[in-house]
């Protein structure tokens, strides 16, 4: 994984994901930096929105293929 | 083989690490960089720095700046604090930067704009435009990297400025006006920065003067900042910097190391 920066492009490496206090925790390194990702109840409008399209691009195509597999 | 002596090397580009890579029997070398990956200008991704990193047999800390030498210890902060490292001699691998205003010689006020290119090219990269109409003042690795950036961000329309005549080629873009054996003498405008003037007596409309000419050491720990108690200095100052000048750099700097831990052993 890559992460882009205000001081250029950097490896991201995860280390675990876990549970803590109702938020999902990615624990990894960006770089030598000790890093976390906390992902809460209160983010899922964002990320909704975010991967809105990509969803539904992705359903669309999933039921096509279905269609074309019952024919 | 605990007795091998401490050596700290500031810069974990391919000149520090090939630096470490030949220190590596002789000293117990940790290498220190503010940015959290090795390989310096060259990225992390480099296939010498894929191959020297591990190979270098040096303790890597990366992401710590290092800040001051006091001839026996090296102070770095990183994200566990300030951290003292003791050290038999300190190499200085920091790279290089384009010569600053004063150096240039260009006076006027001091109004906001003026930047080096290796920001304004850092920025650009980010999608931060340093100008629209920016001025570079350069011809060589910098200033053609600043050109194609600056335009590649959003600048309507640039001009390149190259006092020495050394244009590395002309640049493809109607868009880029090109003066060469000129230098700009002064700048004006408040708060940013609203003209520069030539030595030919031209004075030139721009948001911004992008700094990419000369190459000079970059010191920036204190205490190493001139010849220093044993500071040693891996800073090749070729223009565009290559990995071959960089590791040649590195292997010199070891043997001016070797040098000096070999003298403080002598009785």
């Amino acid at each position: 994984m890559k992460v882009t920066s205000p001081i250029g492009e950097l490896p991201f490496v995860v280390h675990g994901v876990s549970l803590h206090d109702r938020h999902v925790v990615v624990e990894g390194e960006l770089g030598s930096w000790r890093s976390r990702i906390e992902v809460g109840a209160e983010d899922l409008p964002m990320l909704g929105r975010a991967l809105r399209r990509p969803l539904i691009a992705a359903g669309l195509g999933l039921a096509g293929i279905a269609l074309l597999r019952r024919r | 083989m605990s007795d091998r002596p401490p050596v700290a090397i500031v810069g974990a580009g391919i000149t520090g690490l090939a630096c470490a890579h030949a220190l590596r029997d002789v000293a117990r070398v940790t290498v220190v960089d503010r940015v959290p990956v090795p390989g310096g200008v060259h990225g992390w991704e480099a296939a010498e720095t894929r191959e020297l990193a591990p190979a270098c047999g040096a303790q890597l800390r990366l992401g710590e700046t290092a800040i001051r030498w006091d001839g026996l210890t090296l102070l770095a902060i990183g994200q566990d604090g300030p951290q003292q490292m003791g050290a038999a001699a300190l190499v200085i691998a920091t790279g290089a930067r384009p010569l600053g205003r004063a150096e240039l010689g260009i006076a006027g006020g001091r109004p906001a704009g003026i930047v080096a290119a290796t920001v304004a090219c850092h920025l650009a990269e980010n999608g931060l435009l340093v100008g629209r109409r920016p001025l570079i003042v350069g011809g060589g690795d910098w200033a053609m990297r600043a050109v194609s950036e600056l335009r590649a961000a959003g600048a309507e329309r640039a001009t390149l400025v190259c006092p020495d005549g050394l244009l590395r080629e002309r640049p493809n873009d109607g868009a880029v006006h090109v003066r060469e054996h000129d230098r700009v003498v002064s700048v004006a405008g408040t708060p940013r920065v609203r003209t520069a003037t030539l030595a030919s007596g031209e004075t030139l409309g721009c948001d911004a003067v992008v700094l990419a000419h000369g190459v000079a050491a970059l010191r920036n720990v204190d205490g190493a900042v001139w010849a220093g108690d044993r500071a040693v200095y891996a800073q090749p100052l070729a223009d565009p910097a290559t990995v071959a000048q960089a590791r040649a750099a590195g292997a010199e700097a070891a043997a001016a190391v070797r040098s000096l831990i070999d003298r403080e052993e002598r009785p």
